[in-house]
C-alpha cells in the first residue's frame, strides 16, 4: 500500500511537471502560428502522452480519456492534417488546466467534469480545415510508363527532409502480400506505422467488377510511406518483399527549395513563396530500388546548440525532496552557529597553540562554502515565477479586449525557493491590475498616439545585494491627485491630511487597506483588497514596494527583496548594552558625529529630531528610547550623551532614509536567522532572532517596523 | 445478417466480422439482397456489427461498391467502429464514397 502511495505520489510529481513545460510552449505557438516549429509539437505531444500513458498504469479513468483526446489534436496538428487555430490554442490551454486539476487531486479526478474539454475538443477534430496545409504532388512513373500522383503535405517533405527520412512507395497485392502472409490489412497498417509514417495510398480497384469477381480478383495498392529505415531494413520491418520497395527521390525538392528549408531551420521565418500545388517527378527504376539515398549527413541539419545544451543540462541534473533541501538548509544553519562559537573560544588560543590557527580557518572556509552551497540549492531563477505570467496576460488581456505584450528580462536571477512561493500573489496581482487599469484599450491608445499594444515589462535583477524586480507599464499612469481626492471620499484620510502630503505620499495612499479608484469592480481587481495585501506580503519578506509614475505615460512598480531568508549579512550594534543586529543591506554607512558637532548637525524640527547630513535633513531616531530600552525620561536631544560622539547608521527602507542612533557598533556577522517565537511576532522592530558566538540571542531589527513605530514622516529633501 | 428499406434506401447489416471465415456467406446475402430489391437508389452498408476487415472483407466492400456502381446506386458506410476507419482511412475508401464513423466517446 505505501509503495502504491508512493507510486502515486511520484505520477502527480511528474505529470505537474510534464503539464507545467506545456504551457509556455503552448503560448509560443500561438504566436509563430504562421510557421511552428515541429519540435515544439512534438514537445507537448510527448508532455501529454507521458501524463496519458502514467496515469492508464494507476487507472485514473478521467485523466487518461482527456489526455487522450488532446493527443489526438496533437497528432493531426504534428501530422500537418489541421490548422493552428486560436481556438486549438484555447483547447489545449483549457485541457491542460482540467489536467491539472485533477492531477493536483487525484483521488477525485475521476468525479471531475471533463465534458465540456471534450465537446470542445471533439469540436476540433471533426471541424472542417478552413486553411488547409499546402500540399505538393510527387508522381512516380512506373515500367509502364504510367504515372501515379502523391500528396505530400508541404510541412511533412520539409520535416522528412529535416530528419534525414526515406521516402518509399511500396506495390502490394492485398490477398497475395497481406492475407496468404498470415496477416490482416490493420496488422499490416500497425506495423507499417511503428516504423515510419504514412503519406497517402491509391486501392487499384479496376480488377474488381462487381459482386461476381471480387472474391477471386485479387487488389493492388500503392502506398508512400516515409522512414528513418534504410532501403535495406524496409522489407524486414514491413516483411514484405523487396521488390515491392522503390525509394522516393525527394533531391529535385530539396533543390529546388533548398533556401526556404535552410530558413525553416535556422529561423522558422518563411522566405520562398510557394505555389499550392507543385508536381515533382520521380523516376521509378525498371527492375532495381533505387540506391540509398546520398549521405543523409550532408543534409542533416545539426541541432541547434541552444537545445543540444538544455539536453545536456537536463541530464545533469537530479530532484531532490523540498523537505530534504529544508533539513540541509538547517543543518547548515547550525554549522555556521557552531563555527562562530567555535571562532569565539578558539581565537584567544591560537598564539598558544601554533597548529590551532590553520585548522579553525580551514572549518571556518569549509563551513562558509558549505553553507554557500546548500544555500544556492534553494535558490531558484525567477524564470519559475515569471513563465505563469505570459498566460495570465493573455487570458486576461483576452478577456478584456485590451492587446497586451508582456516582456520579461533578468529570468536567469535566483532568488530563495521560500521567497519565490511568496512573490507569486503579490506578482499576480500587480500584473493583473496593470492589465485591468493601467493599459487602455487599443482604441483609447491609438487616439492617445500611443502604440495600440501596450506592453508591460517584468524585470529582474541584482543591485546591492539585493534583488530589484521591476514591474513596468506604458499605461496611463496614475494621477496622485485623483489618488488624494478618492482617499478623502472614501474616508481613509482626511482634507487636512491630504493637503500637506506630497504627491509620493498621496501615491502610496493605493497601498491603504479598501482603497481603489477603479470606476467598478470587476473579477479582475477593483475591490481595494489587492495592493494592501501585496505591500505586506513583500513587508513580511523584508522587502519594500514604491512606485514611480507619469501620468499618461507609464508606471513602474519597484520590489526590493533579500537575496534569501535564511542566512543574512548583519551588522552587529549596542543600544543600552544589548546587542541587537541591522541587516547590512538596509546599511548606508555610518555616521560618527563629534561633540562639538552636535548642536548644528542635530535639530529639532516638528519635535523630531533630523540630522544635517551634506545636503539632506534625516530622521533621526534613538534607538534605545524607540526599543523602550532608555532608562530615564528624557526624550529627543535631551536623551543624547554630548560628551561622546554619537554614532549615527544611516539606514534605507525603500526609497527613506533615516538615521539611528546606537551605542557602540561591535562587528559583521553571517546571521543565521532564526524566527521569532509566537509570543514576540506581535514586535514589529523585531524580524527574528539570532544565536551569536558566544551563546547569546540577539535580535534582529526590522527597520520597516522602527519606521513605523516611530511614525516617521518622510518629506522631500530640504 | 440483417437488411431492411426505408425510404429507397437498403441498408445491409451484417452482424459479424468481413473476414475470410464468412466472406461467401456474407457476398451472396449481399447479392440476393439486391437482387431483391433491385428499386432501390441508395445501399448503406451498417457497419455498427463489424470490428475486423481483413483482405478479403475490403475485397467484398469493393466489391459492393462497384455493383452499386454499376447499377447507379449511391453506396455508403455507417457505423463504422475505429479498425475499420483505419482501414478505410488507409485504403482512402472516403475517396470513393462516403464512410462514417461509430458515434464518438
Amino acid at each position: 500500500m505505501i509503495e502504491q502511495d508512493e507510486l502515486l505520489a511520484n505520477f502527480v510529481d511528474e505529470s505537474l511537471q510534464h503539464l507545467q513545460t506545456i504551457e509556455p510552449d503552448l503560448l509560443e505557438m500561438e504566436k509563430n502560428r504562421d510557421n511552428v516549429d515541429s519540435e515544439v509539437v512534438n514537445s507537448v505531444f510527448r508532455a501529454i502522452h507521458s501524463v496519458k500513458g502514467a496515469s492508464g498504469f494507476f487507472g485514473l479513468k478521467n485523466i487518461g480519456e482527456l489526455s487522450h483526446k488532446m493527443e489526438n489534436l496533437l497528432s493531426l496538428l504534428r501530422d500537418s492534417k489541421i490548422s493552428l487555430t486560436p481556438e486549438l490554442i484555447d483547447a489545449l490551454l483549457a485541457g491542460v488546466d482540467s489536467l491539472r486539476v485533477m492531477v493536483e487531486d487525484v483521488g477525485e479526478s475521476d468525479s471531475f467534469d471533463i465534458k465540456d474539454d471534450l465537446k470542445r475538443i471533439q469540436v476540433l477534430l471533426e471541424s472542417d480545415d478552413k486553411n488547409p496545409p499546402k500540399t505538393v504532388s510527387i508522381s512516380e512513373k512506373t515500367e509502364n510508363d504510367d504515372s501515379r500522383m502523391f500528396d505530400f503535405f508541404e510541412d511533412d517533405i520539409k520535416r522528412f527532409i529535416k530528419t534525414g527520412m526515406h521516402v518509399y512507395s511500396l506495390k502490394l497485392s492485398l490477398k497475395k502480400d497481406i492475407t496468404e502472409q498470415g496477416k490482416t490489412p490493420y496488422d499490416f497498417i500497425n506495423n507499417m506505422e511503428s516504423t515510419g509514417q504514412y503519406v497517402d495510398s491509391m486501392l487499384d480497384i479496376n480488377s474488381v467488377n462487381g459482386l461476381s469477381d471480387c472474391m477471386e480478383n485479387d487488389l493492388t495498392f500503392i502506398f508512400v510511406y516515409a522512414s528513418i529505415l534504410e532501403p535495406d531494413l524496409v522489407p524486414v520491418a514491413l516483411e514484405v518483399p523487396q521488390d515491392r520497395i522503390t525509394v522516393i527521390n525527394i533531391d529535385e525538392y530539396k533543390e529546388k527549395h533548398m533556401e526556404d528549408l535552410t530558413s525553416v531551420q535556422e529561423s522558422n521565418h518563411d522566405q520562398a513563396e510557394q505555389p499550392d500545388s507543385e508536381v515533382i517527378t520521380a523516376e521509378q527504376p525498371a527492375e532495381q530500388p533505387v540506391d540509398p539515398l546520398v549521405s543523409k549527413t550532408t543534409d542533416k541539419k545539426t541541432e541547434p546548440a541552444e537545445k543540444a545544451s538544455r539536453q545536456i543540462q537536463a541530464e545533469e541534473k537530479i530532484r531532490v525532496g523540498v523537505n530534504f533541501l529544508n533539513d540541509l538548509v538547517n543543518l547548515a544553519g547550525e554549522l555556521v552557529l557552531g563555527r562562530n562559537q567555535l571562532l569565539q573560544i578558539a581565537l584567544p588560543l591560537i598564539k598558544d597553540r601554533p597548529g590551532l590557527n590553520p585548522v579553525v580557518q580551514h572549518v571556518s572556509r569549509i563551513t562558509t562554502e558549505m553553507q554557500e552551497k546548500i544555500m544556492q540549492m534553494r535558490m531558484q531563477p525567477v524564470s519559475v515565477l515569471f513563465g505563469k505570467f505570459h498566460r495570465v496576460v493573455r487570458d486576461l488581456a483576452k478577456k478584456l479586449n485590451k492587446e497586451i505584450d508582456l516582456k520579461t528580462s533578468g529570468e536567469e536571477v535566483e532568488l530563495d525557493k521560500t521567497i519565490i512561493e511568496a512573490l507569486s500573489d503579490p506578482l499576480t496581482h500587480l500584473i493583473r491590475n496593470c492589465v485591468d487599469h493601467a493599459i487602455e484599450f487599443p482604441e483609447e491608445r491609438e487616439k492617445a498616439g500611443k502604440p495600440r499594444r501596450g506592453t508591460i515589462e517584468l524585470k529582474a535583477y541584482h543591485e546591492a545585494g539585493q534583488v530589484h524586480l521591476e514591474v513596468v507599464d506604458n499605461g496611463a499612469g496614475i494621477d496622485a491627485c485623483s489618488v488624494g481626492r478618492k482617499a478623502v471620499e472614501k474616508g481613509v484620510i482626511t482634507d487636512e491630511q491630504v493637503e500637506s502630503m506630497t504627491e509620493k505620499e498621496m501615491l502610496r495612499l493605493i497601498f491603504k487597506p479598501g482603497f481603489s479608484t477603479a470606476k467598478e469592480v470587476s473579477d479582475v481587481s477593483g475591490r481595494g483588497v489587492g495592493m494592501d495585501v501585496v505591500i505586506t506580503n513583500i513587508a513580511h519578506l523584508g522587502g519594500t514596494v514604491d512606485i514611480d509614475t507619469s501620468f499618461g505615460k507609464g508606471t513602474s512598480m519597484k520590489l526590493v527583496l533579500p537575496l534569501t531568508l535564511a542566512i543574512v549579512s548583519g551588522l552587529v550594534i549596542k543600544a543600552a548594552d544589548q546587542n541587537f543586529i541591522i541587516p547590512e543591506a538596509n546599511i548606508e554607512e555610518l555616521v560618527r558625529i563629534k561633540p562639538d558637532e552636535i548642536e548644528s548637525r542635530i535639530n529639532v524640527v516638528h519635535d523630531a529630531l533630523v540630522l544635517r547630513l551634506r545636503e539632506s535633513l534625516l530622521p533621526l531616531i534613538n534607538l534605545k528610547e524607540i526599543l523602550g530600552l532608555s532608562d530615564n525620561t528624557e526624550r529627543g536631544l535631551d536623551n543624547i550623551d554630548r560628551n561622546d560622539p554619537v554614532k549615527v547608521l544611516v539606514t534605507r527602507h525603500g526609497s527613506s532614509r533615516m538615521g539611528v542612533v546606537v551605542e557602540s557598533l561591535e562587528n559583521i556577522e553571517e546571521i543565521v536567522v532564526k524566527p521569532l517565537p509566537r509570543y514576540l511576532k506581535k514586535l514589529k522592530c523585531y524580524s527574528g532572532a539570532s544565536i551569536m558566538g558566544n551563546g547569546t540571542v540577539s535580535l534582529i531589527l526590522d527597520i520597516a517596523g522602527i519606521v513605523e513605530k516611530a511614525k516617521l514622516h518622510f518629506t522631500e529633501d530640504v | 445478417m440483417n437488411s431492411r428499406i426505408e425510404n429507397q434506401t437498403l441498408y445491409l447489416m451484417p452482424e459479424a466480422d468481413l473476414v475470410a471465415s464468412c466472406i461467401e456467406k456474407h457476398r451472396d446475402y449481399f447479392v440476393e439482397q439486391l437482387k431483391k430489391n433491385s428499386d432501390v437508389t441508395e445501399i448503406i452498408l451498417d457497419a455498427n456489427g463489424v470490428e475486423t476487415v481483413d483482405s478479403l472483407g475490403v475485397n467484398l466492400i469493393i466489391g459492393l461498391y462497384r455493383q452499386a456502381a454499376s447499377e447507379t446506386k449511391v453506396f455508403e458506410i455507417i457505423g463504422a467502429g475505429k479498425k475499420f476507419i483505419k482501414v478505410a482511412d488507409f485504403f482512402r475508401f472516403s475517396s470513393l464514397f462516403k464512410i462514417e464513423a461509430q458515434g464518438e466517446l
